[in-house]
């Protein structure tokens, strides 16, 4: 247990999805933790709507699932409903998404954090981050309440509530969600320091008692058989008929007339609020504005738990006064007699642009303080709790006087975010699309524990049993490949079901893993139907059978090794490092528009320095005419994992404590 | 922007009656004005002009000039800018130079002009090709299609492509990061057509390299045929200078021998080979069979034989090889020497298009040429008029990622009619726009969004 009550190796100041995955990171990974947050039982917070994962959203999820974090694990005990999004298109773009109970998420996330050890918890509101003088190094934070708390390593996620600001109508007042209060006075000391910031805006939707919606004239949205967990540790979800279902329903040009109405007390459209919201998740009077000619907008009716009947209405978010809200939502389908429990509203709060920090989440100018989350321009819970983790991670390396983890782009989602943000910065809450993956097809949320735990565990991260299911799935995988490949099946066989299933019969025995390769056959229904499913099948943990595992890699091997020639090329720049003081400004043959802007992002490496805006091939070329002369060597493929250099200090880092919290 | 200014004299040596040096960067206009007297150029508005003396290093006038000023962003280089127009000749220019290097610009290295302009967003990538190519044009149909690629019809013409791209991969992209909204789909069909039609775009635009290459390089014209045929005679005639030697003694041209001509605004390229034969000299064997790897390369072999001689078989079987439809090269069958046998028809071969002619006589008698001028420059017809058309592609890289460009939509296309997933699908696409941003310009992931937040409603 931890000796000073003041004194600690990390501190993580804010609890919602990026503060609990990196105090929980931190800890794991055997530092003295401290998790300083306003009110402990809002600890994992759902801001917005009850569900996690989606397109994107879930690869991420699995992500943090599969390096050892909390987010899965948690998504899996608090699920009301799950569904894979997506399971029309390729594999490689399936989404798992769960709605989960908001009171249970957030129950579950504090005991999680409870039974951590290393771990310990303060409700407080830091007011101060402290540094040595000359402002270069931190070394503490101060809280409202006076106390000074002291760490080498601070990592800062305040979200949406460092000066926030909530509008509903003609209304504002300071808030971070409704009904809790804002913090105040950390930007004011950042900009001490000499960090630049600015300002966000997102909003969500009223929350309505479901109890008095008529859902008989709505679309059922139920549960999906096919779903899958989120956590890799999970074998089994709740049955489908104790499942929660969603509800579909459309506005209709009444409701648009009767919020049109409102638009001259809009905050929005008076120019109250001036900053920038995501232009993937717009008020229903943006939408109304920009996209006049469509007469009806989906709306997406979520239950809020088991025990409550509190429903969120996704894709009424607005900041409309609260009668215009409430005379509109009442012309809704369904909603006629509605009782709304609390009007939407718009948050304005600070983010501090993303160029500031390094790609291990460590700010460039304070050393050991580090962002993560909102405070760097995101949105949405999996995208935070991704950058928690790694800041979590990043400063229990630091501790250890080892390398920060990156993530390469080609490698997870969290390594596309987090280059995203530090290379190109944003200007717009920045949300994850499979899109922004330019090598999603290696980057499934089937595989992330095979691309992954391996790396969480020798962290000291990924529990033991983690590491060993993932093993043993590999192993499942190859083997039941093998035998794939060395049965053949006869035409009597499988004959009968490749008709049913509409593709060409055989003349003659063919090896198994030739036709699961077909795009018509599915390889679990094929070997049950040839009797041959026991004995060629080595069954891996997990929810999915060794042969659906398979089937994706076969089917689609031609396109999965040209993306793997085209990650190759890529990394060839990847591991031409650029010195730290590397000075561009001296850099006669490359663009001025590029100088200023590598001077600003500071990449990394030659890779990284190519998704700079503004940079161009022919700039990346000189580049590396420069790097060549200097005799600078292009770093080796894999990454350097020496954990026997690690932990210098003494500290007995090293040994993963991912609690087991049972699950399912 | 950079921080200092340029000065180059922009046009041509040699006599003439005025001379421009330019200077650009951000002192343009201080540097003239320190040693510009009739005018405060620092006063100057963009785009007037001035008249005064420019002074040397010690105060003395060199000459009257006129000097223009354009201000930063409204110039060719998007810098600052003041042509200095004085007379031509070789030593007022060089003075004048000279004169604005001692007050403070420093010398342009080759292209920078042209590299500031780029920079400053003032043109393309492809633009700024075209200006390579256009200082560079050796004929006038090679600086007219240089030309069309500097106003940027080319560019243009890529940038609808790329636009078309875009549009299909946003499309495409839409149904994956979006399938949970109520946003509606690109049907099939519509994916389909938007890439055939991508698909001949390209291809037509691939199919003018040919005509871009022979307008930048000229048409290779090779002078083939036994020994002492009058090879040498015709391409000095061709060319209107004694560039061969010409000797009775057969087997003179060992080597080969280049001349260019420019007919009917096309470039020409002719080779003068050794004549073919059998032969124990070492050195002239090896000019023989350089001579044949030149006719297999040519774009055009006018085949000369002697008609006091006439074609042996040998030739003629080598000749109905060149015609048949395999080949690359256009064959000419020309009887050299009708002052000598005025009375001898050309021999008649299938498919041979033949000319009778005296090489000796064509060297000062225009009208003996101009029958197989003519016939050279119908040669070129088909490309000048799909030049004067359509933007050629004149640039062996642009060619590269044109092609590249292409095998990636036939591919995105071949997987639409295997039904394969999107996620698949913009493998190829995002290959075919990484192409073409290779020329015009790069396109990233956040392009595809902005494209897709523009045009449909997303978020529910």
């Amino acid at each position: 247990m931890h000796q000073d009550y003041f004194e600690y190796d990390v501190i993580v100041v804010g609890g919602g999805h990026s503060g609990s995955e990196a105090a929980a990171a931190a800890a794991n990974m055997g530092a003295d933790t401290l998790l300083i947050t306003l009110k402990l039982n809002q600890i994992g917070q759902m801001s917005c709507n009850p569900a996690i994962g989606g397109i994107g959203k879930g690869h991420i999820a699995r992500e943090i699932d599969a390096m050892g974090g909390l987010m899965g694990k948690v998504t899996d005990r608090a699920g009301l409903q799950f569904r894979m999004l997506n399971k029309s298109k390729g594999p490689a773009v399936w989404g798992p998404r769960a709605q989960c109970g908001r009171a249970e998420y957030a129950d579950c996330m504090r005991e999680e954090l409870e039974a951590t050890d290393n771990l310990s918890m303060r409700a407080d509101m830091v007011t101060e981050v402290l540094t040595t003088d000359d402002g270069e190094t931190v070394t503490g934070v101060r809280t409202n309440l006076g106390q000074t708390f002291r760490a080498p390593c601070v990592v800062l996620t305040t979200g949406t509530f460092s000066n926030g600001v909530i509008h509903v109508g003609e209304k504002n007042f300071g808030g971070g969600r409704m009904g809790e209060n804002a913090s105040h006075g950390i930007t004011g000391c950042l900009h001490d320091l000499g960090f630049e910031s600015g300002r966000l805006k997102t909003g969500t939707p009223p929350r309505v008692d479901g109890r008095s919606i008529d859902y008989s004239v709505m679309e059922k949205q139920p549960a999906d058989p096919d779903a899958t967990a989120f956590s890799f540790l999970t074998d089994d979800l709740p049955p489908v008929d104790r499942q929660l279902c969603c509800w579909l329903t459309d506005t209709t040009p009444e409701v648009h007339e009767t919020l049109r109405e409102g638009f001259d007390r809009s905050p929005m459209f008076t120019g109250r609020i001036q900053a920038k919201g995501p232009r993937y998740c717009p008020s229903i009077e943006d939408k109304i504005d920009r996209f006049s000619e469509k007469d009806a907008h989906q709306l997406f009716i979520e239950p809020e738990g088991y025990r409550v009947r509190e429903v969120y209405v996704n894709g009424f978010s607005t900041s409309l006064p609260e009668e215009v809200q409430f005379r509109a939502l009442r012309q809704v389908p369904g909603m006629e007699d509605a009782h709304m429990l609390r009007p939407g509203y718009a948050i304005e709060y600070d983010f501090f642009p993303p160029y500031q920090i390094q790609y291990s989440l460590e700010t460039k100018s304070v050393d050991g303080l580090f962002f993560a989350g909102q405070i760097n321009g995101t949105t949405g819970y999996e995208e935070a709790a991704a950058q928690g983790l790694m800041a979590g991670i990043n400063a229990v390396q630091k501790l250890r006087k080892a390398d920060p983890i990156v993530l390469k782009r080609s490698e997870a989602y969290i390594g596309v975010l987090i280059d995203d943000l530090v290379a190109k910065g944003t200007d717009e809450p920045y949300r994850m699309f499979t899109s922004r993956a330019e090598h999603r097809i290696l980057l499934r949320q089937d595989n992330a524990d095979l691309r992954l735990t391996e790396l969480g565990y020798k962290l000291g991260l990924a529990s033991q049993e983690r590491y060993e299911r993932m093993k043993e799935k590999e192993r499942a995988i190859d083997v039941t490949r093998e035998t794939l490949a060395d049965t053949t099946v006869t035409p009597e066989q499988v004959d009968d079901y490749l008709r049913s299933v509409g593709t060409s019969t055989l003349n003659q025995p063919r090896p198994a893993i030739e036709l699961c390769k077909r795009p018509e056959v599915d390889a679990e229904d094929l070997l049950r139907h040839a009797g041959i499913y026991d004995e060629t099948v080595t069954e891996a943990p997990g929810m999915l059978s060794a042969p659906r595992l398979i089937e994706i890699d076969l089917k689609y091997e031609g396109y999965i090794d040209r993306q793997q020639d085209m990650v190759e090329e890529m990394e060839e720049k990847e591991r031409w490092p650029i010195p730290d003081d590397f000075d561009y400004e001296s850099l006669e043959n490359i663009s001025i528009e590029a100088r200023e802007k590598l001077s600003k992002v500071e990449p990394d490496n030659l890779g990284q320095a190519s998704r700079v805006p503004g940079v161009r091939a022919s700039d990346i070329s000189v580049l590396m005419v420069l790097l060549k002369n200097e005799g600078v060597e292009p770093l080796p493929k894999e990454r350097d994992l020496d954990l026997d250099a690690m932990g210098g200090d003494g500290q007995s880092f090293g040994v993963s404590r991912e609690t087991a919290v049972e699950v399912g | 922007m950079p921080d200092d200014t340029i000065a180059a004299i922009a046009t041509a040596r040699g006599r003439a009656a005025l001379a421009v040096v330019r200077t650009s960067g951000p002192e343009a206009i201080d540097v003239v004005n320190r040693c510009f007297r009739g005018a405060d150029l620092d006063e100057a508005e963009s785009h007037t002009a001035h008249v005064g003396f420019v002074e040397n290093a010690e105060g003395d006038d060199i000459d009257q000039v006129v000097a223009t000023v354009f201000r930063a962003p409204n110039s060719a280089t998007g810098e600052n800018i003041v042509e200095v127009s004085c007379h031509g000749g070789d030593l007022a220019p060089k003075m004048v130079l000279q004169s604005l290097l001692d007050h403070g610009a420093r010398m342009a290295e080759p292209g920078e002009f042209t590299e500031r302009a780029f920079l400053n967003g003032k043109m393309d990538l492809a633009q700024a090709e075209a200006v390579a190519d256009l200082i560079h044009a050796t004929s006038t149909k090679a600086h007219e299609a240089s030309l069309t690629h500097l106003k940027g019809r080319y560019s243009d013409l890529l940038e609808d492509l790329r636009e078309e791209l875009l549009n299909l991969c946003s499309l495409v992209e839409l149904e994956i990061d979006f399938s949970d909204e109520d946003v509606e789909f690109a049907d099939r069909e519509r994916l389909e057509n938007l890439l055939d039609e991508t698909e001949e775009i390209l291809g037509d635009l691939l199919d003018t390299y040919p005509t871009g290459e022979k307008l930048k390089d000229g048409v290779r014209v090779v002078i083939g045929g036994r020994p002492n045929a009058g090879k040498s005679t015709l391409l000095n005639a061709l060319v209107g200078h004694d560039r061969a030697i010409v000797s009775e003694t057969p087997g003179t041209t060992r080597d080969e021998i280049e001349a260019e001509a420019e007919i009917e605004g096309v470039l020409f390229r002719f080779v003068d080979t050794a004549g073919l034969r059998d032969t124990a000299d070492e050195i002239e064997a090896e000019g023989v069979r350089r001579a044949t790897e030149s006719i297999e390369e040519a774009d055009v072999l006018l085949y000369l034989y002697d008609l006091t001689v006439g074609l042996d078989s040998e030739e003629i079987d080598f000749l109905d090889d060149l015609s048949g439809d395999d080949s690359t090269v256009q064959p000419f069958l020309l009887g050299n020497k009708a002052d000598a046998a005025p009375d001898h028809p050309v021999a008649e071969l299938d498919g041979l298009s033949a000319l009778k002619l005296s090489a000796l006589h064509a060297r000062d008698d225009a009208d003996e040429l101009q029958p197989l001028l003519d016939r050279l420059t119908d040669t070129v017809a088909e490309h000048l008029s799909r030049a004067e058309a359509s933007p050629v592609v004149m640039n062996q890289r642009h060619r590269q990622h044109l092609q590249d460009a292409l095998d990636a939509v036939r591919q995105a296309r071949e997987a639409l009619d295997m039904g394969v997933s999107g996620d698949m699908l913009t493998l190829d696409l995002r290959a075919a726009l990484q192409e073409l941003g290779a020329i015009t310009g790069e396109i990233t992931n956040e392009d595809v969004l902005d494209q897709i937040f523009s045009r449909f409603c997303i978020g529910k």
